[in-house]
């Protein structure tokens, strides 16, 4: 992991995404970029009134809103606590997925860290899906930390897996990762009513699985839930985990995991991190 | 426990039920019944036409109780049998029947016996005699086959359902539980028809522990299409040094259908002890 981008908005909870990356940052004695967009809102405003902002008005607003941010910018990047780390501070005004995806392929970014408040409601369509889309789009993890979220140490992470349709480069970055924090590994099989299994078959996909991937540090359970969200999130609630490792998989109705739907589920609904991975993952380097 | 009766036959399996009574009966002072039964149906084979038949299988009864006795005096001449009070009774009858016959008028709390195991046809016609007094016997029944000279035992997986009346089955349990300090494994096992979530799992055995004050236990879940396929893989898996579980009483036609749990893991588990308990 050589490089970390973390998008701000300056909210509580991105500042705490600033956080977890700094000490991950420290680890891997990576580079870390924090992001400012400025989303310059275009000519729909006060349609609805019928006054229009004039060019000129518009290039202003947002001019003020840049220097504004990149005063912040400023306070953070001297701020002490983020001492001891390449901390590179940017604004840039754009449209967020686009200028996010730029960033990721000319700065070969490794892991994208975000805030998140987690949602539901209407809310549940669109954030979870912001991850998901920053994950599809660019082949980057994504890593989304809740606002509350006390992130001291990253010793127990949860990988959440159906044993047989992982690919290499993922499982090889998420032991990559393992090995950095020095954490333990805790593969779960969700069991769940609609497909059940029983634990003799499931122990040799796992010890195949293992095997295959040259796991080590690891424990395994098959968990039993009512769904497979709700499986994950009460298995790392049991086991007081720091980290959820997920894997969006591709829709074709194949994998047990239908249309990464899970992934996103787990981001909207977990009080602890959750890294994302999407099958355009790189391997390592 | 003060009782313990132990069928004998002389077989490997019989003789390691009885170490294993020996060892039990140490520890609470107990005293252990022996008990070896001729059936009719061998006695019938030596009578003849002509002769006094019955006259004939009583004497040849006599003789072979004689030799029985004198067989079972010489192995409690063991090392491995002393300390205890044994009682040697040797009769003719069927054996389910006077088994259980003596458990009642003994006062029997414990019955350890020896299995062969079953498996093919006979399993669904005969059942092993094992299985019969498994099926009726109001008080526990402990099964054995192997028994490692250095046998303790140290985990108890005791398989149960949801239901309040396993408080019964886990009080049953702790009296062997206390005799060896052995830590005690909550095991339900998930299905398809009674699938629980693993949390909920966890709470309903905790409750169950606490209202039968169970303590040095701890709960688990295996995820299985039978109970026995479940049963057996976990105490496999977890090198049980016992397994117990609640046997519900059922006679003919329901029996011969629904089958049990309890005979099916007597019969097909390897080398580990079982204990079948009765829930009235």
């Amino acid at each position: 992991m050589k490089k970390l981008l973390v998008p701000i908005d300056f909210s509580d909870c991105s500042l705490n995404a600033l956080r977890v990356a700094y000490q991950l940052a420290q680890k891997a004695q990576a580079q870390l970029q924090a992001l400012h967009i400025v989303e310059p809102v275009y000519s729909y405003v006060g349609a609805a009134d019928g006054m229009y902002l004039s060019a000129e008005v518009e290039q202003k607003y947002l001019e003020s809103l840049v220097a504004a941010a990149e005063e912040k910018m400023k306070e953070i990047a001297q701020n002490p606590d983020f001492g001891g780390v390449e901390l590179d501070t940017q604004v840039k005004i754009g449209n967020m997925f686009n200028l996010i995806k730029k960033e990721i392929e000319t700065q070969s970014i490794d892991l994208i860290v975000m805030g998140t408040q987690g949602v539901s409601g209407i809310d549940e369509i669109l954030v979870g899906s912001n991850t998901e889309k920053i994950v599809r789009m660019s082949g980057c993890p994504v890593l989304t930390v809740r606002e509350n979220a006390q992130v001291q140490d990253f010793k127990k992470i949860v990988l959440a897996t159906d044993l047989y349709s992982e690919n290499r480069a993922i499982i090889e970055q998420i032991q990559a990762l393992q090995q950095l924090l020095e954490a333990h590994l805790y593969l779960v099989y969700v069991n769940e009513p609609g497909d059940f299994q029983a634990q003799r078959g499931i122990e040799e996909r796992k010890a195949e699985f293992v095997r295959f991937f040259g796991l080590q540090n690891y424990s395994f359970q098959l968990y039993c839930d009512k769904s497979i969200e709700a499986g994950i999130l009460h298995y790392a609630e049991d086991i007081e985990a720091d980290l959820i490792v997920m894997v969006t998989h591709q829709r074709n109705g194949i994998s047990h995991f239908v249309a990464g739907s899970i992934a996103e589920d787990i981001v909207n609904h977990s009080p602890r991190p959750v890294l994302t991975y999407g099958l355009k993952t790189k391997a390592l380097s | 426990m003060k009782t313990i009766l132990v069928p004998f036959d002389f077989s490997k399996c019989a003789q390691n039920a009885l170490r294993l009574a020996t060892q039990l009966a140490r520890k609470t002072e107990a005293q252990v019944y022996i008990s070896h039964i001729v059936e009719p149906a061998h006695l019938n084979l030596i009578s003849g036409k002509g002769e006094n038949s019955y006259g004939l299988v009583l004497k040849y009864f006599e003789h072979v109780k004689g030799i029985v006795l004198e067989n079972i005096e010489k192995i409690l001449q063991s090392p491995d049998y002393e300390g205890v009070k044994f009682q040697k009774f040797v009769e003719q009858g069927s054996i389910h029947k006077t088994l259980l016959h003596h458990i009642s008028t003994l006062e029997v709390d414990l019955v350890v016996m020896g299995t062969h195991g079953v498996g093919g046809l006979d399993e669904l016609w005969v059942g092993s005699r094992t299985e019969r007094i498994v099926r009726y016997s109001p008080v526990p029944v402990l099964t054995v086959r192997k028994l490692d000279n250095d046998f303790n035992i140290q985990k108890i997986v005791l398989a149960i359902n949801l239901e309040d009346k396993q408080i019964e089955t886990i009080k049953k349990v702790k009296r062997i539980q206390a005799l060896f300090a052995a830590h005690v494994q909550l095991l339900y096992v998930n299905k398809l028809t009674g699938f629980y979530g693993s949390q909920e799992i966890h709470q309903r055995l905790d409750v169950l522990a606490a209202n039968a004050q169970l303590d040095n236990y701890s709960t688990h879940y295996e995820s299985a299409y039978n109970e026995e396929q479940g049963i057996l893989n976990f105490a496999k898996r977890e090198n049980a040094d016992l397994i117990a579980l609640a046997t519900h009483q059922r006679n003919g036609l329901s029996h011969l259908l629904a089958g049990s749990i309890t005979e099916n893991i007597v019969n097909h588990t390897a080398d580990i002890p079982v204990l079948a308990c009765a829930i009235v």
